[in-house]
Formats: structure tokens, sequence, C-alpha cells
């Protein structure tokens, strides 16, 4: 070592040890991260192999909050689940891909032995005009939507049972603020399913659930879910999916309530059904991808938690013995991250600190044969 | 020389910091003016609202609002000299409505979102609508949870006072029996017979069995859920004109009226 060398070897240990010390403080600072292992394959023990949840991790940051929601899932005797993948952050530059998150979700939900369906929308920025919602999408991006869940679908196969095009298309709120447009959706849809079946053969796509909903000719704030669905087979939609999601929400009314075209109640579904197999589709499955009951204290469309509990288990049995179409249940919303504060914390089966409603304890009961806790008989 | 030249780029400068000033000035004078000035020039405040949730706000057959809220509304619009326009918009749609202008604020048993407070501004609270503790009225004691340690506390089935009994049971080891029931009405009333020695429920709900029932709160409400009223951030002088009247109602009795006469029949 010369002597021009010696100081600067010595400032650099000085510095090297102040940067450890620096470390080390940090790390003692810093909040300790729970270790996350994927375990061994879990099997989903349940008498009803329709009932699923609609998950809800979009915004959940803790890894083992994501593994515990789907352990609880299973626990349930849920195998299905159904989760918002969000285009915006999983392509947040034109072409540049990232699945670190969502191939995080989806390996915890395998290892639980549960099947996935993935609903696909909000739009980035950058594939939309300045001053419009994520849920505005024109004509000229849809080939950027396609080759997104084209993309998705290649990266998923085999390990996701299908894709949801878009969410309730027949809500002006949920496209765009814009008045629905059934054609337009029908395009969606077409380009999205050549594009997925060009890169995963077997990847099924599902056309979007509507918001059942009897809103009035004209309404600037939805179209009639059968009339949408009818005027989506007008504009060619037969060809480019392969199974219907369905949204099932019993709101006021119990879930046996019969289907009607002026009632909006869990069997609604049934008159979609009827105009999938007016149009040809028999051989399609209809999958219940959002529905339930609410139990929120003021609502008018909500019920009481007891009703809602009877309703619930009511529902996901009348699928299992009358709907023979039907391949899942999968009802909203299993637990938010946060409580939202608004009714929407009313449709959880956990608390956001997992602690199960009655409602999430009775359907354990129910799915495993076991006797109920509250209820005095079963439903 | 060199002085000119400091003098000149001083100068400039100078006016460069005024104009931006000015420039921040009329930009800030605008949008306070805004939503305030709309809705004096339109004479009429726009109220988004999902009139879905009795007694705060609902609809009835002939298209009427009522409620507690629209009461709320009602009185602002008065203050302000203008007429009143209710906006029937789902929940889920509330906050877009106001962010795209469609109406001037959100007046709809909305609880406080901290989540959202770069999105929007919200007014003081109105109303507290968090869980509350009820016992008979011949209980003169009773003031908390601990003060009932090894009791019976009804609860309705699966609502947020089930769960909340239970985290409190649980959390403070107060070794409750927390007694669920179908109905509300069926737990006060089991309250009042005696067998049981307090009930947990919402405050809207509380003060129906309270008009009912001889029950009373006990102490402080158990959780904090306030009502609040929302604008967007560039409308401070509505936000201002809200808060101004509410503190005016908090303090002469307005607001308590307002409870009894709709969540109290």
């Amino acid at each position: 070592m010369t002597r021009q060398a010696w100081p600067f070897v010595s400032v650099a240990r000085a510095l090297g040890r102040a940067a450890l010390l620096l470390a080390a403080a940090w790390s003692l600072s810093a909040p300790p991260q729970r270790l996350v292992v994927i375990g061994p394959p879990q099997a989903v023990e349940t008498r009803n192999p329709k009932m699923g949840v609609h998950t809800r991790l979009t915004d959940e940051v803790e890894e083992w909050k994501i593994q515990r929601t789907f352990e609880m899932v299973r626990e349930m005797g849920a195998p299905w689940v159904v989760e918002y993948f969000p285009w915006a952050y999983h392509e947040p530059r034109p072409g540049r891909y990232d699945w670190r998150r969502a191939d995080m979700i989806i390996e915890h939900a395998r290892a639980q032995g549960l099947t996935v369906l993935a609903r696909i929308d909000f739009v980035p920025e950058w594939a939309r005009p300045a001053e419009t919602t994520f849920r505005y999408l024109d004509p000229e991006h849809y080939g950027d939507y396609a080759r997104f869940v084209a993309a998705f679908a290649a990266h998923f196969a085999g390990r996701v049972e299908g894709i949801i095009i878009w969410n309730e298309p027949n809500l002006s709120f949920e496209w765009g603020y814009r008045l629905p447009d059934p054609a337009a959706y029908t395009e969606l849809l077409r380009q999205s399913y050549l594009a997925i079946k060009a890169a995963a053969p077997e990847m099924r796509v599902l056309a979007a659930g509507l918001a059942p909903t009897m809103a009035p000719p004209g309404s600037e704030w939805g179209m009639d879910d059968l009339l949408y669905l009818e005027a989506m087979y007008v504009a060619g939609a037969g060809d480019y999916f392969d199974g219907l999601a369905m949204h099932a929400y019993g709101f006021a009314l119990p879930h046996d309530d019969p289907p009607a075209r002026d009632q909006v109640n869990f069997r609604r579904v049934e008159l979609l059904r009827e105009i999938m197999v007016a149009h040809g589709d028999a051989h399609k499955p209809g999958y219940i991808t959002e529905g339930g009951w609410n139990d929120h204290p003021r609502w008018a469309k909500a019920v009481r938690p007891y009703q809602r509990l009877l309703y619930t288990i009511g529902a996901y049995e009348l699928a299992l013995e009358q709907w023979d179409w039907c391949q899942a249940v999968a009802l909203w919303a299993f637990r938010y991250p946060w409580d939202q504060r608004t009714y929407q914390d009313y449709y959880a089966f956990v608390t956001p600190d997992f602690v199960p409603k009655p409602l999430y304890t009775e359907l354990a009961n129910y799915a495993h044969g076991r006797p109920y806790e509250y209820l005095e008989e079963a439903p | 020389m060199v002085g000119r030249r400091r003098f000149l780029w001083g100068g400039a400068v100078a006016l460069a910091l005024m104009a931006l000033g000015a420039l921040l000035w009329t930009r800030q004078g605008h949008q306070r003016r805004e939503t305030w000035d709309r809705i004096q020039a339109r004479g009429a405040l726009r109220v988004g609202m999902d009139a879905s949730y009795p007694p705060f706000e609902w609809v009835d057959e002939a298209g009427a609002f009522h409620g507690y809220d629209v009461a709320l509304g009602r009185a602002l619009a008065a203050r302000w000299g203008v007429e009143i326009e209710f906006i029937n918009i789902h929940f889920d749609g509330l906050y877009d409505a106001l962010y795209t202008g469609r109406v001037d604020l959100l007046l709809s048993a909305l609880p406080y979102d901290r989540m959202l407070t770069r999105d929007v501004r919200y007014s003081q609270a109105y109303f507290a609508a968090g869980q509350v503790l009820l016992v008979p009225t011949a209980d003169e004691t009773t003031a908390s949870p601990a003060d009932l340690r090894g009791g019976t506390v009804a609860v309705e089935l699966g609502a947020t006072g089930h769960q909340l009994a239970r985290s409190l049971d649980r959390d403070r080891a107060l070794a409750w029996e927390v007694t669920p029931f179908r109905e509300l009405d069926e737990a006060a009333r089991t309250l009042v017979a005696g067998e049981a020695d307090a009930l947990i429920c919402d405050r809207v709900s509380a003060l129906a069995l309270l008009a009912a029932y001889p029950l009373r709160v006990a102490g402080e409400p158990l959780t904090d859920e306030p009502f609040v009223i929302a604008v967007r951030p560039e409308a401070p002088r509505l936000l201002g004109e809200v808060d101004a009247a509410l503190a005016a109602w908090q303090a002469d009795g307005m607001l308590e009226h307002l409870a009894q006469e709709w969540l109290a029949p």
C-alpha cells in the first residue's frame, strides 16, 4: 500500500462501516415482514362443488393476507374464486407486462386447490383520453385490450380457468360514462376472443356479467340486462364466447323468488339462460361471477343478516340441485382489504381482520355437512 | 454597466414572480368562485344522493324525496336562497358524479372515508352513526362495556353490533354471554324483560328503539362513524358555507331536531 493510497482506504472503510450501521439500524426499524411460504397443495372439501366467492384482492398489499384469504375460502368449502386483474396494473406502459403480482395471487389460489376466473378491465391512462374514467375504452384501443388479455391468457394458460371480458358494460358508469352499446361491446368481445384463442386455445372466454337492471329505454344510467344480451346476440356475440358470466343479486327478495322480466332477483339469471338457449347456446355454461345479498341496516335493497344467511345457503343449494347449466356460483365479496365504510362492507363474508361473520361460519357448516351454529334448521 | 444589468435582471425576476403570483391568485379565485358561483348563477343547488337509505333518504312512488338528508339539503338551499335539485345516483357512482361536476355536493348518509381525502373535501360531521351500548333506563350506573363484566349482551344476529360484542368480549376479557336474536326488536324486548343486561346496535337503530322502549344510551359511542357532506377540492367557498351552516345548526339544536323528527318516529 502506498502512502498516497492509505487515506482513501481508511475513508472507504469508514464509509463501509457507516453503511453497515445504517443498514442494521434500518432493518431494526423496519416492520418485520411475515415469511410467506406456499405450502403443499391443498384440496377443497365440500358437499357443493359449485360454491364460490368473488375475492377482492386488488388493493391488498400484504402477501400473507392474500394467502389467508384463499385459505379461508378453501376452509369454507368453496372451490371457485373470481378475482379482478386490472389491466392498468399489469401493463403500465404499452407492451410492458408485469405479471409478478398476478403470479403470486394465482399461485396462492392454486395452492389452496381453488379454480380461478379472472375478470379483466381498468383501462391504463395510455389507452384512453385525458379526463376520462378508467372504464373508458375507445374502439381504436380495443386491439390494445385484446392484445393484453391474449398475453394474460398465454401467461396463465393451465392455471386460470377463464377470462371475463369487461364488467357490467350495460351500465354507463362501467362503460366510461357513455350510453351502453351492446354492438360496441360485442366488437370488443370479438377481438378479445380471437386474440385469446390464438394465444391460448384452451382458455375459456366469458362474456361479461351484466348488471341486473330494469333501466327504462334511453336511460342515461344503464340498459336492461335482458335487452342488452339480446342485442349482443343480434350483433353476433354468440360466436365469440365460451360461457356467460352472470350477476345474480337477490336484493330484498329470497333466493327462490321466481324470475320475471319486471323483477330483479337471484333467479333472474334463468331469464338470461333462456336467451342463451333461444340463440342456440344451450351447450354453453353459465358462471355466476357476482351476486348474493347485502345486510346493511338501512339500504332498501338489503335484508336482515339472518335472512342473508338463509338465502345464501338456499342459493348455493338451488344452483347445485336445479341449475345443471351453471358451473359456479361466486358470490360478492369474500373480504375487503379494509373497511369500505359503505354498504359494500355488508356484502363481506369475513372482516378485513379475517374474523368470520356468522354467514361464513354457517356456510362452512353447510359445505361440510356439520350442524348449524346459529340456524335452528337448514333453509 | 454591471449595476444596470443587475437592476434589469432583478426587475425581470420581480416581474416574473408578480406574474406567477397573479396567475395563481387568479386561478385560485376562479376555482373558489366556480362551484359556489355556479350554484348562485343557476339559482339551484344540485345534491347527489342514493335515495335508497331510509330514514336518511328515499323516494316515494310519486318521485318525491324524503328523509333526514333531504331535509338537511333543503335547509342548506333555503339558507343560501336557492332552489334544490336532488339527483338520485347509485352509491357506487356518487363520487364519480361529484368529480365530473354533475352534482355540487354529496349528501347521502356518507361515512367519512380517509382513503378519499385527496380527491374530495369533507365537511364536519353532522351525524354520529357508530355503535352504541343500550341499557334499561332503570340501570343508572352502567357507563361502559367494562361495567357489564360477566353480563349478557343482546345483539342482532350477524349485525355489526354482533361482531363488535364478540370482539369486545374477546379483547377486553369481559366474560360476556353474547346472545344473538334474529330481529333487533326481539333483542330489545329481551333487554326490557330483564333477560339481558345490554344491547349493542348502531345509533340510527338505537334512536328508533329509544322511542319505543324504556332504554338509554350508556356512555360514549363504542365506534366512530361520522356522516359528512362531500364537495370537490376546488370548492373551498362551498365547503366553508356548508361547515358554517352545520356549525350553526349544531349550536342551535336544529340537527338534533332533525334526528328526532326522522330517526325516532
